[in-house]
């Protein structure tokens, strides 16, 4: 990390220590907020000829505190503690590198434990001050950006793209920046956020302004992506008693590049449904008009896309679908085709409740594609899950 | 002016006797209104916990509720660790359903509302839509019972055709000297009970007699009921609509 980052970063947080001693002395200040689980996942990774299975283990544990110190202020930690075994990981340095990447302007994370197939990471995904007064909303910090309105891609989500396929992290990761929000009514505001990098060219700042108009979310951004401008739209509503959801942004390189499409479109849209039985199904169409291949795909398939390209086709089309078969079971199934691809994405699970804060659930991942697929390495993937929630 | 006034109450007064000596009793609707405004009040907050009870095990779940009218509320969960923080706002039709450590605002589509809520014997309408009990139903008082040791009014309830209720008709008894609700029988369209809600513990909370357990027991599913349990609770609170936010669906606690 650079020197000035590093002034910056301590600068920061004996400001946020200076406003917790100096709020601490006062009389109501004893409000804090500690939870998190630990969770550990059991995974075989098989090929598609069921000829090499490779067997992992992911001791994963999360810690978030809130301090409240006053009605208006409050700081948020979250940490992420990881220890990761994998039989693959020596011939394979670059999984390494993804774990323990940090994409923040910070560098909030540490690997403590680097030896052979083992490795042990600890991060902050959230850390961040709060302030909120009247119609104001002021945010600072590694935080989420939760611009997407779809349940499944999101094309307007500028500051927190995730991965689909990473069930592991449902929280996803944070990014650095400041977020103010102004509410001009119930479910409508103006915001500003800005995540600044050490190429500025590389950060990202936009406008949104949401609405809630005639029973729907509507909401318009606009600003710069890494490079890029960027214009997009979204909106949430039903029609009848079905959702109807939809995104799409416009990105425009600023600077023309050589043999380089200048702007491309990327959209979603879907609906979703509550059947008679319980059965909540969501169906989703994707465009991803800026769609790049890279190397090391496969490897990547579990890292988060960007959203000027944000899956692995041009098209995709989704399934999703979860139903409670009592208060304990929970079973789910998504199914995802990239068409022009060839390759599809099928993914069950089931979850149960075996006490109040225990749960346990099967995963499976299946992976199927030709040739030109990213899937075409990626085989089956099962994952036994044990979840402890405090 | 204020002379005025009080001539349109003597008038509103004249008027409400005169309606009472021609029929005789109150009637239906009148009996429905005063359960509501003693049962809910216009604007009420209050600290629950609700138990699925299944044959083998039983789960709970904890939740602060404010609302007003029938058309605004706002639930924040509190309990299990898992569910802590998620929190669901209802604007008229409209449903949002918040996940703070993903900072995730997801709308709810409308067919959500008529199913179970969290696994529960519950629907999500029973817990935030709550119709209209006056608007969407046709009502006569069928007859009167004693009924946890109380005299009650049966009422009968038939969903109006544009209402979007699931139910065929609904039986509703009602105390006499309390009008709180005493029980409640729910009927599919083939007049087959589908569920029972008895209304228990009446006490004073709030500065109110309400009932302060619920149980809802499906008719079809032995040994299988939801209990509600109110903790805490307190009536025509003054609460604004604009309470009912996005912005404070993030930030209520």
């Amino acid at each position: 990390m650079k020197t000035y980052k590093k002034i910056i970063l301590v600068q920061l947080l004996l400001a946020f220590f200076n406003v917790v001693l100096a709020e601490n002395s006062a009389e109501n200040a004893k409000k804090y907020a500690f939870t998190g689980y630990v969770k550990n996942l059991s995974g075989l990774r098989v090929e598609h000829d069921f000829s090499d299975a490779v067997y992992d283990n992911l001791l994963h544990n999360r810690l978030n505190f809130t301090w409240r110190f006053s009605d208006n202020f409050n700081v948020h930690a979250a940490m992420r503690n990881r220890v990761l075994y994998n039989p693959v990981l020596s011939s394979y340095p670059i999984l390494k590198t993804m774990f323990e990447s940090d994409d923040g302007f910070f560098d909030l994370s540490c690997m403590w434990l680097d030896s052979g197939d083992w490795i042990a990471h600890s991060s902050f995904d959230r850390l961040y001050l709060d302030f909120n007064y009247n119609k104001w909303h002021i945010r600072a910090g590694r935080q989420r950006i939760n611009w997407g309105m779809n349940v499944i891609s999101n094309p307007n989500d500028l500051f927190n793209t995730y991965s689909f396929f990473d069930f592991d992290y449902q929280e996803r990761p944070g990014s650095d920046a400041l977020r103010v929000q102004y509410h001009t009514g119930f479910a409508s505001r103006i915001e500003m956020a800005y995540s600044p990098a050490d190429d500025i060219k590389e950060s990202a700042g936009a406008m949104l302004v949401s609405k809630n108009y005639k029973a729907y979310d509507l909401q318009f951004l606009a600003g710069y992506y890494k490079n890029r401008l960027a214009i997009g739209t979204g909106w949430a509503g039903n029609i009848r008693s079905t959702g109807f959801k939809g995104e799409g942004t416009w990105f425009y390189d600023v600077e023309e590049k050589p043999h380089k499409q200048r702007g491309n479109f990327v959209a979603a849209a879907g609906i979703d449904y509550m059947f008679n039985t319980g059965t909540f199904v969501v169906l989703e169409l994707l465009y991803n008009g800026g769609h790049k291949r890279s190397e090391h795909e496969h490897f990547m398939i579990t890292q988060p896309l960007r959203p000027d390209n944000i899956m692995f086709s041009e098209f995709a089309v989704t399934i999703n679908a979860l139903h409670h078969f009592s208060s304990l079971f929970q079973g789910g199934l998504a199914l995802m085709t990239l068409p022009d691809i060839e390759a599809a994405f099928i993914m069950p699970n089931i979850n149960f409740s075996a006490a109040t804060n225990l749960d346990v659930e099967f995963i499976t991942q299946i992976f199927a594609g030709g040739d030109k697929s990213i899937f075409q390495d990626a085989g089956y993937y099962c994952v036994l899950s044990l979840n402890y929630a405090f | 002016m204020k002379k005025n006034k009080t001539l349109q109450l003597l008038a509103l007064l004249m008027l409400f006797l005169s309606t009472k000596a021609i029929n005789g009793q109150e009637n239906a609707a009148q009996i429905i209104r005063k359960m509501e405004e003693r049962m809910r009040g216009h604007s009420s907050y209050s600290e629950l916990t609700m138990t699925t009870v299944r044959p083998r095990y039983t789960r709970e779940i904890s939740m602060k509720s404010w609302s007003k009218g029938d058309d605004y509320s706002l639930i924040l969960v509190t309990a299990p660790a898992r569910d802590k923080g998620t929190a669901y706002l209802k604007r008229g039709n409209e449903i949002w359903n918040y996940v703070p450590n993903i900072d995730r605002l997801i709308k709810m589509p409308p067919s959500m509302m008529s199913q179970s809520w969290m696994g529960s014997d519950f629907s999500n309408d029973d817990l935030v839509r709550e119709s209209s009990t006056i608007d969407d139903y046709s009502h006569r008082v069928l007859r009167k019972e004693t009924i946890q040791g109380r005299r009650a009014w049966v009422l009968e309830l038939i969903p109006k055709p544009e209402s979007s209720i699931v139910y065929g008709k609904v039986l509703m008894w009602i105390c006499k000297d309390s009008y709180v609700q005493l029980k409640i029988e729910n009927y599919d369209e083939s007049d087959v009970l589908v569920s029972t809600i008895l209304f228990k513990e009446i006490k004073n909370m709030g500065g109110r007699t309400i009932p302060t357990v619920l149980e809802m027991i499906p008719a079809d599913r032995r040994n299988q009921k939801t209990i509600i349990r109110y903790e805490n609770a307190r009536f025509n609170i003054s609460i604004d609509e604009d309470f009912f936010s996005i912005q404070n669906l993030k930030n209520v606690r």
